[in-house]
């Protein structure tokens, strides 16, 4: 059952198309990734769901309550995170939920300042809010940009309670780790349309024709990428045999020694770039 | 206590935390009045006729044109406005609790002046308080929906500062409350005749019973108030 249907949206700001005819469709209870470069229409797409954009064209058509965590979004500074709770929940005629405050890790910060909070603290009040009415769909956007580590952890976790608590959650990021972990189905958009979307499983089998192979020698080797974290030169190629044959020759006739040498399947980022590279060679699809 | 009342009582409270309503509101008007008050009724004694009047107008011009913009300014040009659309919010209670809000802390001032001028510089008191209070909450409401106007219609608080002093420094020079508007170029007297300033000031100092003027700051007022409530529902058009 879809809960989320976008039908041939079209939204311009200007001369300026940033959704060109996206169809969507997002099913109950999943954990959907929306991907894509900066400006691909992202955001925009979210916010047309969220009822804060209205669509030129096409059709949105949502089932259920949305709970909403919005990008960049804040709150009067001057405000304390338990007078905007208070607030919120009043309009939403619902009674401020101390547990949720629990769960959020927001108890001890009731009398803070929004001003004065941390950017992770200030991303667990939006989502606090963002939950206070028990939505059906919860829409995040970019929900770990800015954290650290642990914040991440901590929101990952809850992303993943939710969706047992039956929770359809739409997640924009730029963190493709994320959507592995996360998600179960991935779209990509790229200047306003739909270029990709499937199981996040699928996407990495059906891309994952990169490999990397990953060469340690005790020289230079000028026009390939070193990687700090492993130490090793990356080449990223679809055709291992040609980059293995063309590497031999150079590291022969620079007389280096090979200290290591491995191939390794490329993360879903290395898919992901490649995707749009070379975008030509693959198809609109709507779903 | 509903939506509504918390929304109000929520602004009331940030109105006190904030410095900009400190300083438009109280500090700025307060320092000037007790500024002027000393210098004007040394210098024209006759001058304590209109104290009253004319600092009520001063603060109230103030507050309502440069000050009350200000809070608007940075919860509407910022992410904040999207918040509260996403939570359900409706800004119609924003601007709601944002006049009232003002009103308030401008009766504070305009009888706190009422009060301390037959004091400090012997003006005449007030003959009426039931007649005073109406006359200075229409004049508060018409400048302040009109301050209204600049905080939601400008994005940065630098461009709506500039441009409010468009009002105020007009209002301060051709309104009365200086000094006689007879002694002004008739061309700017007239100029002046269309300023909420000079129409309160009139109310305040030739009585409250001249209904063309009041139909003008009510009119104002609804003007304003009905373009702000318009401008809040279309704010994600043109973006």
């Amino acid at each position: 059952m879809n809960v989320i249907t976008l039908q041939s949206v079209t939204k311009a700001y200007g001369e300026k198309i940033v959704l060109d005819g996206l169809n969507l469709s997002i099913k109950k209870n999943e954990v959907f990734g929306l991907l894509g470069k900066n400006g691909a229409g992202k955001t925009t797409t979210l916010e047309c769901i969220e009822g804060l954009r209205k669509v030129d064209q096409g059709s949105i058509e949502v089932n259920g309550s949305l709970g909403v965590q919005l990008q960049s979004s804040s709150i009067p500074p001057l405000l304390k995170v338990e007078e905007i709770v208070t607030l919120f929940a009043k309009w939403n005629k619902v009674n401020p939920d101390d547990q949720l405050l629990d769960i959020m890790s927001l108890t001890s910060l009731r009398k803070s300042f929004y001003g004065l909070l941390s950017t992770g603290q200030k991303r667990r009040v939006h989502l606090a809010l963002a939950l206070m009415k028990n939505p059906d769909i919860l829409i995040l956007d970019e929900p770990t940009a800015g954290l650290d580590i642990e914040g991440k952890l901590e929101i990952y976790e809850l992303i993943q309670q939710l969706k047992r608590d039956g929770k359809t959650i739409v997640l924009s990021t730029h963190d493709l780790s994320e959507v592995e972990q996360l998600c179960d189905r991935v779209a990509i958009i790229d200047h306003g349309k739909l270029i990709h979307c499937s199981t996040v499983k699928e996407f990495a089998q059906n891309h994952q024709r990169f490999m990397n192979l990953h060469v340690d020698v005790d020289g230079d080797l000028e026009g390939y990428t070193f990687d700090q974290s492993t130490m090793c030169y990356v080449i990223s190629t679809e055709d291992l045999h040609q980059t293995v044959t063309r590497l031999m020759k150079e590291i022969q006739s620079k007389n280096l020694r090979i200290r290591d040498i491995y191939v390794k399947k490329a993360q879903l980022e290395t898919q992901f770039m490649h995707l749009f590279e070379k975008e030509e060679d693959y198809e609109c699809l709507d779903v | 206590m509903n939506a509504w009342m918390y929304s109000i009582y929520l602004q009331w409270q940030l109105s006190l935390r904030s410095k900009e309503i400190l300083v438009h509101f109280y500090l700025v008007p307060l320092i000037f009045y007790l500024f002027i008050g000393n210098i004007f009724s040394s210098i024209n004694p006759e001058s304590i006729h209109t104290m009253i009047a004319s600092m009520s107008i001063f603060g109230i011009t103030m507050g309502g044109i440069l000050g009350s913009p200000y809070p608007l300014v940075e919860f509407f040009a910022s992410e904040s406005k999207k918040a509260y659309f996403v939570g359900g919010i409706p800004f119609s209670s924003l601007l709601l609790s944002h006049l009232l809000s003002g009103l308030i802390h401008l009766l504070i001032y305009s009888i706190f002046i009422a009060v301390s001028a037959p004091l400090l510089f012997g003006s005449p008191p007030i003959e009426s308080f039931f007649q005073f209070l109406p006359t200075i909450s229409l004049i508060i409401m018409a400048n302040l929906s009109i301050g209204m106007l600049f905080g939601l219609f400008f994005t940065h608080a630098s461009k709506m500062s500039m441009a409010t002093q468009l009002v105020f420094l007009p209002s301060l020079m051709l309104s009365g409350m200086m000094f006689p508007t007879e002694l002004l170029p008739k061309t700017l007297e007239t100029i002046g005749l269309f300023l909420p300033a000079t129409v309160g000031f009139s109310l305040l100092t030739q009585g409250a019973m001249q209904p063309l003027k009041i139909v003008y700051l009510v009119s104002i007022s609804l003007i304003a108030i009905l373009v702000s409530i318009r401008k809040t529902q279309h704010l994600f058009d043109d973006q």
